[in-house]
């Protein structure tokens, strides 16, 4: 298979096309609103492992540009059609490097007027994900549902349950799972917000390990049940974290929660900082943590 | 003889020419419970003796949306005054209000003239955008032509005010208590009035975009 281009020398400079584009879009009257979102992140056991030897830190820079445009339809409802395009970059381990361009469709019904009116909203969209790891370039769908309220003028909860499935090139990277979730926000005043989120997602995902520690879980020295669960799932070696890295596709449940302060730098940007962690449990009883820093960037046009 | 009698009718004439009735001033600095100058208030006189007489604007009055905003943010008017409300954006908006004094809703529209709505009952009506819920405005719709808004200085002077007595009153979005107060206007007299009200915090719902989110992906 053809190795992708280096996301660099593309898609950089197409997220940055289109960034400059919606700077323009003012002049240009477009009834479209854009937002910019730029993030690095500090993730402990990146690799998602469950054998400590295997954990392995790094940063993560996150890139994304996304377009929406707002129709009505009818009283209350209204149709937002939203394109984006977004960049995946590891730099300690490139391997895991992928640029990602989508487009949603979402219903939005909003009962009543005001801010304090409960909104309802569902969501579907289709994306493509070309991946350095040419078995995880593929076509991923999502679903939601969310429902949100605002209760006073400093306090907002919302409600999600998501789906998505990864159709990729190989097997190990055909993932579908689905998730529920809530968050509480806070806002403090005019610049202070405050989130806690907590979830859970059912379902597949991927995780790796070492070579050696790999061949010792097929071989049983990580407990029969391992070996029995390990045989029958799809794997394949990917280089994801060093030489004879192995991606492999298990399924079962990961528990998260995330806290979030993202203070206002101005009336359209945003500097938030979040921790987040996540437990997870796959079908074997193989067990690994995950804690991950944030700090982003948004703005919005 | 001739300019005598010039003299004596251009007298006669003058001392029957109706005098301007001696008009009065109010200055009224409102400030905070600080000290400081408060802006965007709205100082009104309501006569307690008379019944003013109203006329409000033949044109409307605008209230724009520009770069997601209101503008301005507080409007006085008197009863019976109409306003627009054009959309300066590129992007739609849905102008809306749920106060007693005039409950209504435009229904999304895009760049251009907004509808024109007549303010004909007394009251505060607070303005919101159903698409951009920090936008926020307000119009006070008052029973008397004597008022004004405060700017930063929180300075306002009411001028041609007709002797009498009257209501002061002032009111603020933040308002915590009622600040209203008799005051007595003479004729060619300019009284001075210090008003200090108390301010709730500035809380808005937040125009910033909202965080990243989280989920295990």
């Amino acid at each position: 298979m053809r190795r992708p281009p280096a996301l660099q020398s593309i898609f950089l400079p197409l997220s940055l096309l289109v960034a400059a584009t919606c700077l323009h879009a003012d002049p240009l009257r477009l009834p479209i609103t854009a937002r910019m979102e730029a993030s690095t992140t500090w993730a402990e056991n990146i690799s998602r492992s469950s054998a400590p030897a295997n954990w392995r830190d790094s940063t993560r820079a996150e890139t994304r540009v996304a377009v929406s445009l707002l129709t009505p339809l009818i009283t209350g409802v209204s149709l937002i059609t939203e394109a984006d395009a977004r960049t995946e970059f590891v730099p300690r381990y490139a391997r895991n490097n992928a640029f990602s361009g989508s487009a949603h469709l979402e219903l939005r019904w909003k009962f009543g007027l005001g801010a304090f009116a409960p909104v309802l909203s569902t969501q579907v969209g289709l994306a493509h994900r070309a991946a350095r790891i040419a078995g995880d370039t593929g076509t991923r769908a999502t679903g939601a549902l969310r429902l949100s309220k605002r209760f006073t003028d400093a306090w907002r909860a919302s409600l999600t349950g998501d789906w998505s499935q990864h159709d990729a090139a190989h097997a190990p990277f055909d993932v579908r799972a689905h998730r529920v979730l809530g968050s509480l926000t806070y806002d403090l005043n005019d610049t202070w917000q405050l989130t806690y989120g907590r979830g859970s997602l059912f379902g597949d995902f991927t995780a790796h390990a070492s070579a050696a520690i790999w061949a010792r879980a097929l071989a049983g020295q990580l407990g029969p049940e391992v070996a029995k669960y390990y045989n029958t799932v799809s794997y394949e070696t990917t280089d994801s974290y060093g030489p004879g890295w192995v991606t492999y596709r298990v399924t079962g449940r990961s528990d998260f929660w995330w806290f979030e302060l993202a203070p206002a730098l101005g009336r359209n940007t945003s500097l938030p900082l979040r921790y987040e962690s996540t437990y997870t449990v796959n079908r074997a009883g193989l067990t690994y943590r995950q804690d991950l820093w944030t700090l982003g960037l948004l703005h919005r046009f | 003889m001739n300019s005598r009698f010039l003299f004596l009718l251009i007298a006669a004439l003058a001392a029957h020419v109706p005098r301007a009735a001696a008009q009065g001033s109010v200055q009224v600095t409102v400030q905070d419970n600080k000290g400081q100058s408060v802006a965007d208030a709205v100082v009104s006189l309501l006569p307690l003796d008379t019944k003013p007489i109203l006329a409000p604007p033949a044109d409307p009055v605008i209230i724009n949306q520009h770069d997601q905003e209101f503008e301005p943010l507080v409007t006085p008017v008197i009863v019976g005054t109409r306003i627009s409300f054009p959309n300066r954006d590129a992007i739609r908006h849905q102008v809306y209000s749920l106060s007693k004094a005039k409950r209504f809703e435009i229904p999304l529209y895009g760049p251009g003239v907004g509808q024109t709505l007549l303010f004909d009952r007394a009251g505060i009506v607070a303005l919101g955008c159903n698409i951009h819920d920090w936008m926020t405005a307000y119009v006070v719709v008052l029973e008397t032509p004597f008022f004004l808004k405060t700017p930063a200085t929180g300075l306002a002077t009411l001028t041609a005010i007709p002797p009498g007595r009257y209501r002061l009153d002032v009111w603020h979005a933040r308002l915590v208590h009622e600040a209203t107060r008799e005051v007595v206007i003479s004729p060619s007299d300019v009284a001075a009035q210090t008003i200090a009200i108390t301010l709730r915090p500035i809380t808005g719902k937040r125009r910033a975009p909202d965080g990243l989110g989280g989920g295990y992906k």
